[in-house]
């Protein structure tokens, strides 16, 4: 009997769907001085380009936290929204992590990586986590549940259809033949005038898509994930 | 060594799990007047999730009622009227901080920095902007 979706997105847990899994796990702080940069190369040891995700904090305790692209506000925000500027990308050996800080004051930047998979991989992995005293499956919490993912190769505009109805959760990269990228910390674009400005560039899903516009950084491929979630 | 594809449960690798979803809706005023070398902007905030959990974001404009932007930020080009030139292209962003440990932020902000440009009118129609938010169980030992 092919998976009811309907039900599957209902439930905390199910056998129908994938569960994500983060193959990568890493930290560290970088000291960014005033107005400076700083970036830490942080080799990962995996028979593949990751798709990484960054989340950091000017805290030990990350009780406030960002991913990348997002930050505290700027105090001045004339020229840069944010005050710190923060991105991560990785390549076939590294995860690279990189701080811009806007602010006239020194900070210390605590970040996460983590990663996952990519969906033309089948590699034989070390574990993120074991099973015994440490459970990672439990009831109390909703697991992801992967509906789809792939690897596309783009050419201008691109189309994935998932047909699910709604606006699911999706995570994206974007990826040249050396390097992937979470697209979140680049800037999307929608142009809403009546003229052509500087084109339309964006990653945008609808109830029954998810879609590619424009050229972002010279990027060959569409790392995708979608989720039954919403 | 595991090889995680091949499983669709496994507890070998650390889960990725959901922990919160909400929103935040606000309105872009039509035709504000924006002075020369001044800014518009406006903050909208809402409580969400887990401390530190990370999160995705979708943003939505009535201006493309359909199209759902993956990311933090969105910028949006738009007509509007130059007190010295007349019709005038000009950008707004919108982007996401957060503000505290459970309150996650979207923020507007409209830059009048021309290079001796006059007033800025923005676009005559008022736009919704929908920030569609999910949290999820930070995936580290705490």
């Amino acid at each position: 009997m092919p998976a009811d979706i309907v039900k599957a997105k209902n439930f905390d847990l199910t056998t129908d769907f994938p569960l994500d899994k983060v193959i990568y796990l890493n930290s560290g702080s970088l000291n960014i001085a005033a107005s400076g940069t700083g970036s830490a190369t942080i080799p990962h040891g995996l028979p593949f380009i990751p798709l990484t995700n960054l989340i950091w904090s000017t805290t030990p305790d990350f009780s406030i936290s960002y991913m990348a692209g997002s930050g505290p506000a700027a105090v001045d925000p004339t020229l840069y929204q944010l005050g710190i500027d923060s991105a991560v990308n990785a390549d076939a050996t590294n995860n690279v992590v990189s701080f811009t800080n806007f602010f006239t004051s020194p900070v210390t930047i605590y970040y996460r990586l983590y990663a996952f998979e990519p969906s033309d991989s089948n590699a034989d992995l070390p574990m993120t986590a074991q099973t015994g005293d440490t459970f990672t499956l439990n009831t109390d919490y909703n697991y992801t549940k992967l509906y789809m993912q792939g690897k596309l190769t783009l050419s201008g505009s691109t189309s994935i259809f998932h047909g699910l109805g709604y606006i699911p959760q999706i995570e994206v990269w974007i990826g040249t033949a050396t390097t992937n990228y979470p697209p979140q910390q680049f800037i999307n674009l929608l142009d809403t005038s009546s003229g052509t400005v500087i084109g339309n560039v964006g990653i945008y899903a609808t109830a029954t898509t998810l879609n590619f516009t424009g050229s972002v950084f010279g990027a060959l491929y569409l790392h995708y994930k979608v989720y039954l979630d919403d | 060594m595991t090889k995680p594809s091949n499983f669709i449960l496994d507890t070998d690798f650390t889960t990725y799990k959901n922990d919160a979803i909400g929103s935040i809706v606000f309105t872009i005023p039509g035709s504000i007047s924006i002075p020369v070398n001044t800014s518009y902007k406006a903050s909208y905030s809402t409580t969400l999730g887990t401390a530190g959990a990370p999160s995705r974001a979708f943003i939505n404009s009535s201006a493309s009622p359909a199209n759902w932007y993956v990311g933090q930020s969105l910028q949006v080009v738009a007509d509007g009227i130059d007190s010295l030139f007349g019709p005038y292209q000009y950008f707004y962003i919108i982007y996401i901080t957060r503000t505290g440990p459970n309150t996650v932020t979207a923020n507007v902000q409209i830059d009048n920095y021309g290079f001796g440009s006059g007033t800025l009118t923005t676009e005559t129609t008022a736009r919704t902007i929908t920030v569609k938010l999910a949290t999820f169980i930070p995936p580290f030992a705490s």
